[in-house]
């Protein structure tokens, strides 16, 4: 044994070998993705011996072969070089073996090999393996860590181990090594400042990193599959016929079209390519015959402009890079430091350019040939490009099959070659009318009648005459009277001047009375625009003074409160002779009026169709389909969409429709007796409900449901496992839609997988983590996977398109349009609102129209729609759609605040909240927060009120000039109010559940649970505790008592008993004055 | 995610269709078939003012035309 090698230098790493370090030591029992395998072929007589001393003296030659790599105490990694390392040399003899096994035997062998890791603290990191395939017939394999070499290194090693053969290893007739410790000494003398300004300024304005798989990176990276797609020796010399034409290089051309191709799939315009040069800098002398590793992997980035000519997207391309030149050395740590973005890229594209001396490879073996060279390489990322130019142009999909799989690869290829033949035959052709996929053909035009919607009911009520049809208390109404009812209305309303484009209002909560109403206004042809009587007068009054409806359905105090004239007031009980002649009715003519949130402030009314109506109910037949008369309980808000379609979805298929007051609807134990009492089969939630069900709703209860609906807000697939696991006897289905859709677009039942697809939880959607604007692209507390959005309901085509307005490809974030027979004919008075929501199909039948919804989504490839977050500000609080710019708003007319902001966030375990932050006015006494509070609950509806109002001095602005939601603080509830300390065991138990649920340190016993942040929800959540813990209280005790002391002052001496305590009858709430009552009414809004 | 339609900084053209009903549509994308141009390129502003200006009846022309028809 020689005696123990010295070490003979100790260098530092190079950018590249840090990163790949990291990776190495990531994840110590997963293959090392950075390992490499060189395979060659020889064929001739072979001398094992002496190719084995060519290793040797290989390795002797080169000191950065001999390299281990550690890291210092400090942290730092360092190579440590050794004088002399054993030549790691195995042989395998395949020639035993029959001639049709070796082949199999041989791509074992090589897989094997490429499993073993090497430890990077023992050199070499590199092994022999001399394979005897045949008699004269061998293939060498040279495994390494790519830490050593990169690929331009590769054929000057080879060349020299040909050399060191044929020498039989005595190396003095090689030229002298340029040892890699040159290049290391020359990094180490370049600026890096000034390299990070100008990387800094080549990234500024970046809003978030190009991601096609941003779940890659909490996974180790398995091997990568591939697949090759060769471009034959024509098209190559076209494509470099039309480059040089414009001098452009091939590099250029593939990564400007890459760019193009990772803005479909990521859904932007400003997108950053990872692509990896070569970093052998002209300035090091012998540079171009040094062995190691220089690459470094950069990122691109390309602002893509929907109306530039192709060419000179590329010619510009080129003149941006060529200004970074100098600056190719820099670490992409640095850089992404530099950028602010801890990532920038998930997708590489490499460019192998690197000269190859075959002849001189060819040349320096002695008795043999060199028949054939494979490489086995990897990268850490989702998907890597590599492009070799040979005769054609082969290009190397090479991708991480766990997070991408082989079908989105072979569309992504497919795309690269239409883009490729795009730019060969129209390099002067605008970006956004480059070729991209065909658009998902869908096919839903099943024929379909379209009745109005009024005819639906009488067709239906003509079958089932005798059917109950409401149920509501101790009423019961059923087809027929329901029918009479309703024609006596609306020859009532005809006489008044109501008709088709009339607009007539229905101001009624949920009773037999509001049933009636909204379905006398679509028999007299009219469109009903339902307002709920508990919202503020004030914002009733604007409501009303927007839509101007011909009459209001409503009671005397209702119109006496919110000063309607005399004149306007139709009485619910109003009627008249139902046989008097209708006017014509046609499915264009306007079948509702619903007011959504608006961003600039103001709400808006979305006109919607009969057409929209009728095709959304006849469809919705079908959400209970085993032919039995169904039991609907309706909760949903009476003034939005969903409420609508609840009541009149089981009034045209001939269920009955069991109706829920308020209280009981957002009470779990009173709305699971209302369902058990009444046999209920179908039941709509949003998911912020269904969590409160299954956690508060007493065991065994709603055993009767068939088919639970989700709709409003995104469902996880957590919630949508927990509630077929608590109910599997029931469907779950899952809805997607908006007003401008009438209510409902897409559809998908669950069934329990396929719900695995995770969307990016940060930012515009209800958490408002602001993560458009934080740069760090990637929050993972918000990350949850959802079930699918599911596919178009009847006489519906959806589309997602990238913002070139092309299809997004299958699996990659586009916006979400809807087309169809649900679109409404826009917003009522706003037709420059209208005309950019409501846009032109460039893909539906000739004029027809688009709804943009404003929600992101990616296409499966069988067309299922998955979620994947929100374009804009809106967000959705308990399932409403809420606008933070109309709160925003009424924020800022109120006395004494300047700018206002609205946020959702989410700072404790329970669902989103909104947080309203008011700059004072200068000079003058800062407003009391909870006054400010209180004004707005005076203006706006309770879904719209925000749980806390904080005073700020200034709005915090990203460096880009928005919002920034990040720095901005959370509310502190337990600031304005004064502790009093419990003073009965009660009290004490009571203070310590409002501090619970709350999620707050202390609560005295006079503080005000709804200006602690409380809500609807809490609200339950609180009731549900006090009653286990013995307190006999209900969700509307705590919005009447609202304080521990008078909660406490509440409870009754029995102990709760939850089957007796809750009648299924809905009883009126005598205790309390009309005021409170809409106080209550408007707070309990959980829907 | 930007959407082209609410590019500020955009060039911008009306389109109608034959029901009467407008679009604005982003200059950069062709025209889709049914519908025509009827102002611009011009700012996504001017766009917005003309259809205000322009579009005053937003029922779709053929039930115009009928319930004209219908109450003449």
């Amino acid at each position: 044994m020689p005696a123990r090698p010295r070490v003979e230098d100790v260098l530092p790493l190079s950018p590249m070998q840090e990163g790949m370090v990291f990776h190495a030591l990531y994840d110590d029992h997963a293959p090392d993705v950075y390992t490499g395998q060189l395979t060659l072929r020889l064929d001739g007589p072979l001398d094992p011996d002496r190719m084995r001393t060519a290793a040797g003296a290989l390795l002797a030659r080169h000191a950065n072969l001999r390299a281990a790599f550690r890291t210092q105490r400090s942290g730092r990694p360092v190579q440590v070089v050794r004088s002399a390392v054993r030549t790691p040399w195995e042989t395998t003899d395949l020639t035993g073996l029959p001639e049709r096994e070796r082949a199999a035997a041989l791509d074992r062998l090589l897989a094997e090999d490429r499993d073993r890791r090497f430890d990077l603290a023992r050199p070499p990191l590199l092994r022999f393996r001399l394979v005897a395939y045949g008699e004269r017939d061998h293939r060498l394999v040279l495994s390494s860590h790519h830490l050593l070499w990169d690929g331009w290194s590769a054929p000057v090693l080879v060349r020299e181990l040909f050399q060191l053969y044929t020498s039989g290893g005595d190396a003095t007739a090689l030229p002298r090594v340029r040892p890699y410790r040159d290049y290391l000494a020359w990094l180490n003398r370049q600026d890096h400042e000034a390299a990070r300004r100008a990387w800094k300024v080549a990234l500024t304005g970046l809003d978030e990193p190009s991601l096609i798989a941003p779940e890659a990176r909490e996974r180790p990276a398995g091997p990568p599959e591939r697949l090759v797609v060769e471009l034959s020796e024509r098209e190559a010399a076209a494509l470099t016929a039309t480059a040089r034409a414009h001098g452009l290089t091939a590099s250029t051309v593939l990564q400007g079209l890459w760019a193009v191709l990772l803005g479909r799939l990521t859904g932007r315009t400003d997108v950053v390519v990872g692509a990896t040069v070569s970093g052998r800098d002209a300035n090091v002398p012998g540079i171009e015959s040094m062995v190691g590793l220089f690459i470094n992997t950069l990122p691109v980035r390309v602002q893509l402009r929907p109306a530039e000519p192709l060419v000179d997207l590329l010619v510009r391309i080129q003149s941006e890079q060529s200004a970074l030149l100098d600056h190719q050395y820099l670490g992409l740590a640095d850089i992404q430091r530099a950028a602010g973005h801890p990532v920038l890229f998930d997708t590489l594209l490499v460019f192998e350019s690197y000269p190859i001396d075959d002849d001189g490879i060819a040349g320096a073996l002695d008795g043999l040939r060199m028949t054939d060279v494979s490489v086995r390489d990897a990268t850490h990322y989702p998907l890597t490009l590599t492009a070799l130019p040979g005769t054609g142009l082969t290009l190397t999909f090479s991708h991480r099959p766990d997070v991408l799989d082989h079908a989105a690869v072979v569309r992504v290829a497919e795309q690269l070659r239409t883009l490729i033949d795009d730019f060969t035959h129209h390099p002067d052709r605008p970006v956004a009318r480059l070729s991209a996929p065909a658009p998902h053909e869908q096919d839903t035009d099943r024929p379909l009648s379209h009745p109005a919607v009024r005819a639906l009911f009488e067709e239906q009520a003509a079958r089932t005459p005798g059917a109950p049809a409401v149920l509501h208390g101790d009423t019961t109404l059923t087809y027929a009277e329901l029918d009479l009812r309703a024609a006596r209305l609306a020859a009532a309303l005809t006489a008044r001047g109501a008709g088709p484009e009339s607009v007539v209002a229905v101001a009624l909560s949920r009773s037999p009375d509001l049933v009636t109403a909204l379905l006398a206004v679509l028999k007299a042809g009219a469109a009903c625009m339902p307002v709920d009587p508990a919202y503020p007068a004030e914002r009733i009054a604007l409501m009303l003074g927007d839509a101007t409806p011909e009459l209001v359905i409503c009671e005397p105090d209702t119109a006496r409160r919110f000063g309607i004239t005399p004149e306007s007031v139709c009485p619910p009980d109003a009627s008249a002779d139902p046989r008097a002649a209708r006017p014509p009715l046609s499915p264009e003519n306007l079948g509702y009026v619903i007011f959504t949130s608006g961003s600039t402030g103001r709400p808006k009314a979305v006109l919607g169709t009969q057409r929209a109506l009728a095709n959304r109910l006849v469809w919705g037949r079908e959400l209970q389909d085993d032919g039995a008369a169904g039991v609907r309980l309706a909760k949903s808000p009476v003034s939005f969409i969903d409420g609508l379609t609840e009541l009149l979805g089981a009034l045209v298929t001939g269920d009955t429709l069991v109706l829920a007051d308020d209280e009981t609807a957002s009470d779990p134990s009173a709305l699971a007796a209302l369902a058990d009492t009444r046999g209920a089969t179908v039941l709509t939630a949003v998911p912020s409900l269904y969590s409160t069900l299954l956690e508060s709703s007493p065991p065994h209860s709603f055993g009767t449901v068939r088919t639970w609906i989700s709709s409003g807000e995104p469902l996880t697939a957590d919630l949508a496992g927990a509630i077929t696991r608590n109910w599997p006897g029931a469907d779950l289905v899952n809805l997607y839609g908006c007003s401008e859709a009438a209510g409902d677009s897409l559809m998908h039942r669950y069934d329990g997988d396929g719900a695995g697809e995770r969307y990016a939880g940060g930012g515009k959607r209800d958490d408002g983590g602001g993560k458009r604007d934080d740069g760090d692209g990637k929050r993972d507390d918000g990350d949850r996977k959802t079930v699918p959005l599911g596919r178009p309901i009847a006489k519906t085509r959806v589309r997602v398109l990238d913002p070139f307005l092309r299809p997004a490809p299958v699996g990659a974030t586009g916006e979400l349009y809807l087309a169809g027979d649900g679109l409404a004919r826009g917003y009522l008075g706003q037709p420059a609102r209208t005309a950019e929501r409501f846009v032109a199909d460039p893909y539906g039948p000739p004029g027809s129209r688009l709804y943009r919804t404003g929600d992101l989504a990616a296409l499966r490839a069988d067309g299922t729609v998955e979620f994947r977050g929100r374009a804009d500000d809106q967000v959705k609080i308990r399932g409403f759609r809420v606008e933070p710019g109309e709160i925003e708003a009424a924020a800022r007319t109120l006395p004494g605040v300047r700018r206002a902001a609205v946020v959702a966030r989410r700072d404790g375990p329970g669902p989103a909240r909104l947080v309203a932050y008011a700059v004072p006015e200068e000079g003058a006494a800062p407003p009391e927060p909870l006054a400010l509070r209180r004004a707005l609950a005076d203006k706006l509806p309770a879904h719209l009120v925000p749980s806390a109002v904080v005073l700020v001095d200034a709005l915090p602005l990203t460096p880009s000039g928005k919002l920034d939601r990040r720095a901005l603080p959370a509310p502190d509830f337990t600031e304005a109010v004064g502790f009093e300390p419990p003073r009965t065991e009660r009290e004490k138990v009571l203070c310590g559940l409002f501090a619970e649920v709350l999620g707050l340190e202390q609560v005295g016993v006079h503080d005000d649970f709804f200006e602690l942040g409380g809500d609807s929800i809490v609200s339950v959540r609180l009731a549900d505790r006090a009653r286990r813990a013995g307190l006999g209280l209900s969700p509307r005790d705590v919005f009447t008592r609202r304080t521990p002391a008078g909660l406490a002052a509440a409870v009754p001496d029995e102990p709760p008993s939850p089957h007796e305590e809750f009648t299924a009858s809905a009883a009126p709430l005598v205790s309390l004055s009309a005021a409170q009552l809409d106080n209550v009414k408007a707070r309990w809004r959980a829907r | 995610m930007a959407n082209p339609f609410d590019d500020e900084s955009g060039v911008f053209r009306v389109l109608v269709n034959d029901e009467g009903q407008y679009s604005l549509w982003p200059d950069f994308a062709p025209v889709p078939a049914g519908w025509t141009s009827v102002h611009g390129p011009d700012t996504r502003a001017a766009c917005l003012d003309h259809i205000e200006r322009h579009w005053t009846d937003m029922r779709p022309r053929s039930l115009a035309e009928a319930m004209r028809r219908a109450g003449a």
